[in-house]
């Protein structure tokens, strides 16, 4: 079911049931990770170096309800390809209604 | 910092420092910086939620000067190699920076140049004058660096100057000789960190990263799903990058040879 707002309506015989009808909110469910997906300049396999990049997250149910709980945390990392391989972890800030930016520069 | 009233153990010069001393009961607040500035180089960028990664995560980000990007971007499409042309191919572009923007072409005409290209590879022939009865290469041979041998001291540079004027910046020959100098470069780095020699394709693949460039409307292709609706045909560039890589490939299998 995506999320939307439901109209309730109970009724006998044509008359509605004592709080009858009533309104339901249905909200997106939990975040799924597959049904979600990113965007934006830094969102590309090549990159100018200098130039600052983003890339916004949007998240989705599993459904393919967009997200409107700011409960996820998603982990957002860079590894770089050499001997060490170290990694780094870039902050994302959430933007509302299931959108995450996420900043850098290389 | 202005001390205002009557400080304790102030003295009673105006301008004298304050000996108050203010402690924060908080932690030090650091302000969010509006960007995380990363070494140049490549990366792998993944993106997850509770240990699963979202669509298209994890993939390769190679950061470039951008050259070829510039270069594609901004130009207009080389005309046919036979036609002259008064204007050139390239014209200087203040922002693309880097190890190549020497050996940048210039507006300088262009002259004729009868070359190869993917399309129409050439054709040996005999000294006759006769086709070769042997099939055509699907590669043509490109202008590359003269082979190393492996008893041979490698060249001081990495990328050999290359002749700007000579071919277009569309020109597979040129992408192929910018990969074939990125490609000398990995095998050095891969000898001097005394690690063993990536698989040629990769190692190509990598090469051919750093010779093309960033091109911006160029999406990542992670391992997830697709989005409904995005569409998957390939672009121009994607399969010129293909056809140079197929002929990159075998170039790296003879050279193993």
């Amino acid at each position: 079911m995506n999320a939307c707002l439901l109209r309730v309506a109970v009724t006998i015989g044509g008359v509605n049931l004592a709080g009858s009808p009533f309104e339901i909110h249905v909200n997106a469910g939990k975040t799924s990770a597959c049904a979600s997906h990113a965007e934006g300049s830094g969102w590309q396999r090549r990159v100018l170096v200098g130039d600052p990049l983003e890339f916004t997250i949007h998240a989705y149910d599993a459904q393919g309800n967009p997200q409107n709980q700011p409960t996820d945390q998603f982990v957002v990392t860079l590894t770089a390809r050499s001997r060490d391989g170290y990694s780094i972890q870039l902050r994302p800030t959430y933007l509302g209604s299931g959108a995450t930016l996420v900043k850098y520069e290389v | 910092m202005r001390c205002e009233g009557r400080c304790e153990g102030r003295s009673d010069h105006p301008f004298a420092p304050c000996p108050l001393s203010f402690t924060p009961r908080h932690p030090p607040y650091r302000r969010p910086s509006p960007s995380q500035v990363l070494q140049p180089g490549s990366y792998v960028l993944s993106v997850t939620l509770k240990g699963y990664h979202i669509k298209e995560s994890p993939f390769n980000i190679v950061a470039g000067s951008g050259f070829f990007s510039d270069v594609l971007a901004g130009l207009p499409a080389p005309p046919p190699p036979w036609i002259p042309t008064g204007e050139g191919y390239a014209s200087p572009r203040p922002t693309c920076t880097g190890a190549l923007s020497g050996t940048r072409a210039t507006a300088a005409p262009a002259p004729p140049r009868l070359s190869r290209n993917l399309a129409t590879p050439a054709v040996p022939f005999a000294r006759d004058g006769a086709p070769s009865p042997r099939p055509a290469s699907p590669r043509p041979a490109p202008p590359r660096p003269a082979p190393a041998r492996p008893d041979s001291p490698r060249p001081a540079s990495p990328r050999p100057a290359l002749d700007a004027s000579s071919s277009s910046p569309r020109s597979p020959d040129r992408v192929l000789q910018l990969a074939s100098a990125q490609l000398e470069a990995i095998r050095r780095r891969a000898a001097l960190n005394g690690l063993g020699m990536p698989p040629p394709v990769e190692a190509l693949v990598e090469a051919l990263d750093a010779a093309l460039g960033p091109a911006p409307l160029d999406r990542p292709t992670g391992n997830g799903p697709q989005r409904p609706g995005a569409t998957a045909v390939p672009s121009p560039l994607r399969q010129f990058e293909a056809s140079v890589a197929a002929a990159g490939a075998q170039m790296s299998l003879a050279d193993d040879r």
